[in-house]
């Protein structure tokens, strides 16, 4: 009976070394699009540009697959796209930690605000692991760079413990 | 529910206490209101508050918007420039921005160059103005932007921020005077209700006691709550009733008294003769003579019972079904009746009904009334004496008269002749068979057919009974 011991004890152990293989990867949390809330227009009490937590399966570090999925349009209810309905991506080149994203000509229906806020959505959506820190949008003669760095997307009302002013958060 | 026994009033703690009912319904009801006016006056200060920081801060902005947007080219040093010629804009923080929300100018000095993308700034770039606030711990924090408009097109926008402890400051202050106020003022509210609940419920105890008092037989007991208020009004009410029982009790005790007395006599004088034909050896004559005093005696006894029983019916049906009569017929019909009796007695009969008119009556009742004032105008008539009964119609009314020649009534005897057994000349009453009861009868068959009564009498000359009642007429009275 004591090999049935050993039998039931190494199924146990090798049990544990699930977690380490690739499976583990299939699992993970993903990664986040950044869209606009719909109600910015409304309610001044939250930033425009939020996040959507996606499973991208474990391509969260191909850029050209992660915009792919950024066309199809948030699923969560209450955020839209910055871009106009039929948007497309066209061309993506990615150099010296820039990344160089050309849209579709629908896009050009966007006025300058509208279209920096697009590209900051992109630019957020595809720095998050740190190897693209700035932006450039194209579409057709128009395009705007973004610098992660330097986006202002909510400053808090009231100042930190110890401050006399409030606070940014960029 | 609580039943009221004994000497003393049962006391009602607790809930039940309409003392703590009405201090806790006072005290909720105005905490209910003093709440809803400390929220309201609240909220209508942070508005007020609100409506002067944001007219102020988008005049500012729009005052930047304006001076900016005469500028050609706009960029970082232009606008630095012309925001620094603007003495009077003085706010916590300023941000101008181009068309795309690219910091121009930030007095911060931390985000010149980035992409601003506050709501309030991508919500004015669309062009609109843009106020919002908040307010948290004694501190105002307000936010405000305007477009910047060059020839028609937004060209930048306008981002200004105040963080404001004074009039932060000032709200709390006058949000913390509120509740102060409204504390002092329920406490006082409090303090009023158990007061004026305590003298309410002190005044109903006094109330209960009284009717305690009443319960066990003391009807002289009056009830003094004291004020001016419906509890007052309610002592008194309950005085008169206790005022009305007493009397009523008093009219009972006599009336029952003067019941066994008057029905004593006849049986006395029965059992007397009765006596007297066992006891003693009679000749026939003189028993039959004693035998007939007995049955007369008995028939005394019959009538002063039918009369009880009239008088009881006539008392306890007050409202009969009456029918429209003239008061003529019912008159002669008594007249024809009782003539043989004033034949008897000497007594001339008169009558004058030329006046007769419709009234509302039973027949019945109608012939009562006429019948026994007429019978007294004959038994207490003067011999050869005369009886007059005349009809007549004064305005509205019509009148019944019958006036004797009688030996009259004193005055002081005016009040008490229509009461039960009441008799002016108690052995001549009896003497021609009267019972006292005739008047009483009278009087309450009159009240229950709305009429009234009025005798006038002069000793030596005679006495007059005016019976009043309202003439029927067809076209006022059906209706």
């Amino acid at each position: 009976m004591k090999w049935i011991y050993r039998f039931v004890l190494s199924l146990f152990l090798v049990s544990l070394l699930i977690p380490l293989t690739g499976c583990e990867r299939v699992s993970a949390k993903g990664a986040a699009l950044y869209y606009i809330r719909a109600e910015y227009q409304y309610d001044d009490t939250q930033p425009v540009i939020v996040p959507e937590q996606r499973d991208l399966f474990g391509h969260e570090s191909d850029p050209a697959y992660v915009l792919r999925q950024y066309t199809a349009g948030p699923t969560t209810q209450g955020l839209v796209s910055p871009f106009p309905s039929g948007s497309r991506f066209t061309e993506l080149e990615i150099a010296d930690a820039t990344a160089f994203v050309t849209v579709s000509g629908e896009a050009l229906s966007l006025n300058d605000s509208k279209f920096s806020l697009a590209a900051a959505c992109l630019a957020l959506t595809l720095g998050q692991d740190g190897s693209i820190s700035a932006l450039t949008l194209r579409c057709e003669e128009r395009s705007v760079t973004v610098t992660l760095d330097s986006l202002l997307l909510y400053e808090s009302p009231f100042p930190e413990e110890g401050s006399t002013t409030p606070g940014v958060s960029p | 529910m609580v039943t009221i026994s004994g000497s003393k009033a049962p006391t009602i703690r607790g809930y039940q206490n309409s003392q703590f009912r009405y201090a806790l319904s006072y005290a909720v009801m105005s905490l209910a209101v003093l709440v809803f006016l400390n929220i309201y006056c609240s909220h209508m200060s942070q508005r007020l508050f609100y409506q002067s920081k944001e007219a102020s801060m988008i005049e500012k902005c729009q005052l930047a918007s304006d001076e900016i947007s005469s500028l050609e080219v706009m960029n970082s040093t232009n606008v630095s420039e012309m925001v620094s010629q603007l003495e009077s804009l003085t706010s916590t923080r300023l941000i101008v921005t181009d068309q795309a929300g690219i910091a121009l100018y930030d007095s911060a000095g931390e985000a010149a160059g980035d992409l601003v993308l506050l709501p309030e700034v991508q919500r004015s770039l669309d062009g609109n103005n843009v106020f919002s606030w908040q307010y948290h711990d004694g501190a105002m924090f307000s936010r405000a932007a305007a477009p910047i408009f060059y020839y028609g097109t937004i060209s930048g926008c306008v981002y200004m921020t105040e963080y404001d402890t004074d009039q932060g400051a000032l709200i709390q202050l006058l949000q913390s005077r509120i509740l102060l106020t409204t504390v002092v003022t329920e406490i006082v509210l409090i303090l009023f209700a158990l007061a004026y609940a305590t003298s309410f419920s002190r005044r109903m105890q006094k109330i209960m006691n009284s009717m305690r008092i009443i319960q066990n037989g003391n009807y002289t007991h009056k009830v003094n709550v004291g004020g001016s208020d419906e509890l007052s009004i309610l002592g008194q009410e309950f005085n008169d009733l206790t005022e009305r029982l007493q009397t009523s009790e008093e009219k009972r005790s006599r009336f029952v008294s003067d019941a066994s007395h008057e029905l004593r006599t006849p049986l006395a004088s029965i059992k007397l003769l009765s006596d007297s034909i066992l006891q003693n050896d009679m000749d026939p004559d003189t028993v039959r003579e004693f035998v007939g005093d007995i049955g007369r005696e008995a028939e005394r006894l019959s009538r002063m019972t039918d009369k009880l029983l009239s008088l009881t019916r006539v008392s306890g049906n007050p409202e009969p079904d009456n029918e429209i009569i003239y008061m003529a017929p019912t008159v002669r019909r008594v007249y024809k009746m009782l003539s043989p009796m004033a034949k008897q007695s000497g007594i001339t009969l008169e009558l004058d009904l030329a006046g007769d008119c419709p009234i509302l009556i039973l027949e019945d009742d109608l012939y009562q009334i006429v019948f026994n004032l007429m019978e007294n105008g004959i038994k207490y008539n003067i011999p050869k004496g005369k009886l007059t009964v005349s009809l007549s119609r004064q305005e509205d009314n019509a009148l019944l008269c019958v006036r004797d020649t009688g030996m009259g009534i004193p005055k002081e005897s005016l009040d008490h002749i229509f009461e039960r057994f009441y008799r002016v000349d108690k052995a001549r009453s009896r003497a021609s068979g009267g019972s006292g009861l005739g008047l009483a009868i009278v009087r309450a068959i009159i009240q229950r057919n709305r009429g009234e009564i009025h005798v006038d009498s002069t000793p030596g000359e005679g006495t007059c009974f005016t019976v009043i009642f309202p003439v029927f007429d067809a076209e006022v009275d059906s209706e």
